[in-house]
């Protein structure tokens, strides 16, 4: 591992790796301050600025935005209580509530703190994990790797929110929209109604600077604006004590955001539920949460970063993202001309290597950046948002353009912006549609090669041992929260505590009324 | 306030109405490409039949849910009283609209955006998002003309040296060939 981490330094220590790892994490910082934008976005709308760049490069920028957001989600949170990211969210519910006490410089501080641990200690276990990881993979068939992607389903819609029905909409209708174009297994176009530009299939870059970028600008319209806490450069101190209280939280938050992060499909705003969940539980100060409640900032802001890192161990070794942003990274890959999987490891070392060393020092340069400066970037929130959204506009669409020079693209991005909009009005989850058609294409491949070793028969993925085990685990996701909650009821426990046990995004939702 | 859950209800109803017919759509087109091949091995139709086949179940259901949500609503909100729509109707956000005000603009905004696409054959993609900007900003955000031309002015320049000079991207020109 050692040598794979000099390796990694060298290449991500030089002059222009390290001048845009700054770029990419003080454009992510900028990216998640503001309210409609969120490291999905940013990612997907700065692809274009990178082609010019080496991949490796390229990708160490868009990685760098990806971290970067999640210090800049925390701060629109904290001051104005709108999440910049979805990941933020929870941190709006003590976070807001310290800053209207007079304390959002300690929430500030104790979240950049937090992050800042979570990302290093889950940056340790990325680069232990992840090689063995990838030569377990290696033995994959075409069952096995279909079966993790089943996996990767199960746990998005699993964790839904309030209705797996709609995730599950919603995946299938990714999955559908992946199989337009040419099939991967060849043969005749597919609801392409005669049209050249989608033989290729729907672009998703484009489809995802619509739901994200357009649609969210939008819904920022049809909701308004909260007035912003104004936080000063003297509010930044934290006390002692409040380090102290927040050290086991950002301990606990730290570990699940990691074990989420592990599994493909699950995304750090899920983590971060999560660890405020527990930590709710916990905690002793655990009646004060909702209130001010510093743990209720560093445990949920400690996990989703700890969660961000690991998101990349599917995403690298298996090529299945964890979550949506890291769904848009992987199309990133894909525009360079790189197959994330297993092979990855020992066919561009330098390049897995340098990607997760630069996060190293990028997470450095966000605390150094952060620890300090979060009231300055959060004088950005002081430019109308009257001016903001229609450059926000402009950027999308002028970036979709620039992609392939089409203007097929332009139109995408509008059609799915609307698209976006509809999906945050009526609160349909969009992780689940972005990991169905990011992997839909995949998948399809995948079942076919499946089927072929099966001779057409499906039920080889049930005699397998890897594959079945996989299967089982996602029956568990998807079938163990209901089953439990049975379990619970017959057995006299109240529906109540069945639920809150059950399902983690369900937890104080009802003084949160953000659509994620 | 009844009447906005009932409009938005209808809403949600449209949608999961669309989606259903899109399943649908799906199954049937996803037919004619075959579900199995020779072996009984997965065919092109497969996924499409599948996937739309549960985009349709799924979003039906989701309709069923909406529609019963809709009835029961309509049920309990027998006389909405005035004063309770108009209090609803009157909750700002900061720049002080109301929720008809902000529903009224997003409408417009996404109107613009559309005229902005298709303006862009006769006019180019620079002048037509810069006229988007200026028409959004003073008009729609009533913001000073002089501020929504400069704000204008500088993001286009700034669009035009980052991708035309420095990424070497040929924006799209309309008739003037700017």
């Amino acid at each position: 591992m050692l040598d794979n981490l000099a390796l990694g330094f060298s290449t991500a220590l030089t002059p222009e790796n390290l001048l845009w790892c700054f770029v990419g994490v003080l454009a992510g910082t900028v990216i998640g301050l503001l309210p409609g934008l969120g490291s999905s976005t940013g990612v997907a709308v700065l692809i274009p600025l990178t082609l010019t760049l080496e991949p490796v490069t390229a990708l160490i920028m868009l990685a760098g935005i990806y971290y970067g957001s999640q210090y800049g989600g925390t701060i629109t949170s904290v001051l104005i209580s709108t999440p910049g990211e979805a990941a933020s969210v929870v941190t709006t519910l003590d976070g807001y509530q310290m800053a209207r006490q007079g304390r959002a410089g300690s929430a500030l501080a104790i979240a950049a703190i937090g992050s800042f641990v979570a990302a290093i200690f889950s940056l340790l276990l990325l680069a232990l994990v992840a090689p063995p990881i990838a030569d377990v993979a290696l033995q994959f068939g075409p069952p096995e790797n279909l079966a993790v992607m089943i996996l990767g389903f199960a746990t998005i819609i699993s964790f839904s929110g309030d209705s797996r029905i709609k995730g599950l909409a919603m995946a299938m209708l990714g999955v559908l929209l992946a199989t337009v174009g040419v099939p991967a297994a060849g043969g005749e176009a597919r609801f392409t109604f005669g049209d050249v530009n989608l033989l290729a299939g729907i672009p998703y870059v484009e489809v995802m600077i619509g739901l994200f970028a357009v649609g969210e600008v939008m819904y920022q319209i049809r909701v308004g604006a909260d007035a912003p806490i104004q936080a000063s450069f003297k509010d930044m101190t934290i006390t002692r004590k409040e380090i102290r209280q927040s050290g086991p939280a950002i301990g606990r938050g730290s570990v699940l955001g990691f074990l989420l992060g592990c599994l493909p499909g699950a995304g750090s705003t899920l983590a971060s539920f999560m660890a405020y969940g527990v930590e709710k539980r916990v905690s002793k100060n655990g009646d004060q949460f909702g209130k001010g409640a510093i743990e209720g900032v560093a445990a949920p802001e400690s996990a989703n970063n700890a969660a961000a890192n690991a998101n990349f161990i599917p995403t690298l070794t298996l090529g299945i993202p964890g979550g949506a942003t890291t769904a848009v990274l992987l199309g990133a890959f894909t525009v360079y001309g790189i197959q994330p999987g297993p092979l990855l490891f020992e066919e561009q070392p330098a390049l897995v290597w340098g990607l997760l060393a630069s996060f190293f020092i990028g997470n450095v340069m966000l605390l150094v950046l952060n620890l300090p400066m979060a009231p300055a970037f959060a004088q950005i929130l002081r430019v109308p948002y009257a001016y903001m959204y229609p450059l926000i506009l402009l950027t999308s669409f002028v970036g979709a353009y620039s992609i392939d020079n089409n203007y097929f693209s332009v139109w995408l991005v509008f059609v799915f912006g609307v698209v976006g909009y509809f999906m945050k009005r009526y609160d349909l989850p969009m992780a689940p549609l972005v990991l169905g058609l990011v992997i839909g294409s995949l998948f399809e491949k995948t079942l076919v090669q499946t089927s072929a070793v099966g001779d057409g028969d499906l039920g080889i993925l049930f005699t397998r041992p890897i594959s079945a085990g996989v299967l089982l685990l996602a029956f568990l996701f998807l079938a163990g929260p209901p089953l439990f909650r049975l379990a619970l009821r017959l057995t006299g426990r109240s529906a109540h505590t069945a639920d809150s046990l059950t399902d983690p995004m369900k937890l104080d939702r009802s003084k949160d009324d953000h659509h994620v | 306030m009844t009447r906005h859950l009932s409009l938005a209800r209808s809403g949600e109803v449209l949608v999961y109405l669309l989606l259903t017919v899109v399943g649908l759509v799906a199954v049937v087109m996803g037919r004619g490409y075959g579900i199995t091949i020779e072996g009984g091995r997965v065919g092109p139709g497969m996924v499409p039949v599948v996937a739309g086949g549960s985009v349709a179940v799924l979003s039906a259901i989701l309709l069923a849910q909406a529609v019963r949500r809709a009835a029961a609503e309509a049920l309990d909100a027998v006389p909405v009283l005035d004063s309770v729509q108009d209090a609803d109707d009157q909750e700002t956000d900061i720049f002080g609209r109301t929720e008809k005000e902000r529903v009224r603009q997003l409408w417009t905004v996404f109107g613009l955006l559309l005229a902005t696409l298709f303006l862009v054959t006769w006019v180019g993609f620079l002048i037509a998002f810069g006229l988007f900007i200026f028409v959004v900003s003073t008009f729609v955000e009533k913001r000073k003309p002089l501020g929504s031309a400069l704000v204008a002015v500088a993001a286009c320049t700034f669009i035009y040296l980052v991708f035309e000079l420095f990424l070497r991207v040929p924006l799209p020109q309309g008739l003037l060939g700017v």
